[in-house]
């Protein structure tokens, strides 16, 4: 048997993990080799030597610590994940795109309340001013990308005097329950001025008792084309 | 698998503890960092207790979900522009390098084996991580070289060379210990 062979079998010898052959094999050629027989007693001595080296245990009621506090840290976690999910990130899960829109061509009216998206926070937003035309209908859109959907999320829009949504004449609040779902959702508000001046519209976002509020500035002024046929009545 | 309580968390766990503690310390080779490693380990495992189910020997997954954790610290720690300046001293206290008189006088053999220890625990940092990780768990800990590669990932072959290399590279570095 060469001993490079024993050398290399040397850890499963003294693991008695080798089969009753090869164990005796290497017994045999250890009793007759100087060699492997020094190197066998220099693992053993080495081993023994590494058995006893020195160990620290952990400081007293470790143990429980360590577990309470990892505990408490999932629970931590849990709730914040929760938070995320419930609405009280609607701040954070809340990217508010907002904007636009020039109204749809021929003032058309839609559902007002088409929700494409989602999410809230406590909080109020303050929007830059909409210019709207008397009289015509303008789609404003609410963009807004949520990082979950969301279900029993309950929309409402508040209008000042003067202004109404096309489709629910009169009623100065509109509030209904839908669902946002993941990602990007689309809140679609066919407004309507019927007097000039201006007003904030407010637009509530709420689920699981967190809220977000939109607030909509408004500024009504005349189309071009009521200007032009204003100017050419003062003309007259 | 049904979702285990806190209490059955805890119980499932608690009988590991002592284990993982010591190959902590094995892998770290202080109390405050072996400490360390494990609290890092109960927080990931209590966070995602659902990364168990399924798991039929729990010791082994633990252990490895651990060495993982040990060796990302260790390369983020490799990256980090600002290291803390290395302390040798022993967790008694005294330095390595030093040579204090103790009042009481120490038997010759349990000096002896005091300072085989020093050595030979200077002799094992100086080991590649590598190297030194097989060791702890082989020769000092007592795995067998297939625990040491389901832990390590690593084949039984390789685990066998590198043991040999390692214990080789060993008796260089301790030189004069007698052994």
């Amino acid at each position: 048997m060469q001993c490079e062979h024993v050398i290399h079998q040397l850890d499963d010898y003294l693991d008695l993990s080798l089969d009753q052959d090869e164990m005796a094999s290497i017994r045999q050629h250890i009793g007759t080799c100087t060699r492997c027989h020094g190197e066998l007693e220099q693992v053993k001595r080495l081993r023994s030597l590494l058995h006893a080296l020195p160990f620290t245990g952990p400081s007293e009621g470790f143990f429980e610590q360590a577990m309470e506090k990892a505990r408490r840290h999932a629970e931590q976690q849990k709730r914040r994940k929760w938070t995320l999910v419930s609405g009280g990130a609607l701040a954070a899960g809340f990217v508010l795109v907002f904007a636009v829109g020039l109204m749809l061509p021929n003032g058309q009216q839609r559902s007002p309340l088409a929700p494409l998206s989602q999410e809230t926070a406590s909080q109020t937003l303050k929007m830059p001013g909409i210019s709207v035309a008397l009289g015509e209908v303008r789609n404003v859109s609410l963009s807004i990308d949520s990082a979950v959907a969301l279900n029993d999320v309950v929309f409402s829009i508040d209008l000042p005097s003067g202004f109404e949504l096309s489709g629910f004449p009169k009623q100065t609040t509109v509030r209904w329950q839908g669902k946002l779902e993941q990602g990007k959702n689309l809140l679609e508000l066919p407004i309507i001025a019927h007097q000039l001046g201006g007003g904030v519209i407010k637009a509530s976002i709420e689920h699981g008792g967190k809220h977000i509020t939109y607030r909509l500035n408004m500024d009504v002024g005349r189309s071009p084309s009521q200007s032009e046929s204003q100017k050419v009545v003062h003309g007259v | 698998m049904t979702k285990p309580s806190a209490e059955d968390f805890d119980k499932l766990l608690r009988p590991h503890l002592g284990h993982l503690y010591r190959i902590a310390y094995r892998f770290t080779g202080s109390q405050a960092d072996a400490e360390d490693l494990l609290q890092d380990l109960l927080m990931k495992i209590y966070q995602r207790p659902e990364d168990l189910d399924g798991v039929e020997r729990i010791r082994p997954w633990l252990t490895r979900v651990m060495y993982r954790m040990f060796i990302d610290n260790r390369r983020r720690y490799a990256r980090s522009p600002i290291h803390l300046a290395v302390d040798n001293t022993t967790e008694d206290g005294d330095s390595l390098y030093d040579n204090i008189p103790c009042e009481a006088p120490i038997p010759e053999e349990q000096r002896s084996r005091q300072d085989q220890s020093k050595i030979l625990k200077r002799a094992l940092d100086r080991l590649s991580e590598d190297h030194r990780l097989v060791v702890m768990l082989h020769d000092v800990e007592g795995f067998t070289l297939e625990e040491i590669s389901t832990v390590l990932d690593s084949p039984i072959g390789t685990l066998k060379s590198r043991i040999h290399r390692a214990r080789a590279r060993l008796r260089d570095l301790i030189g004069e210990l007698p052994i």
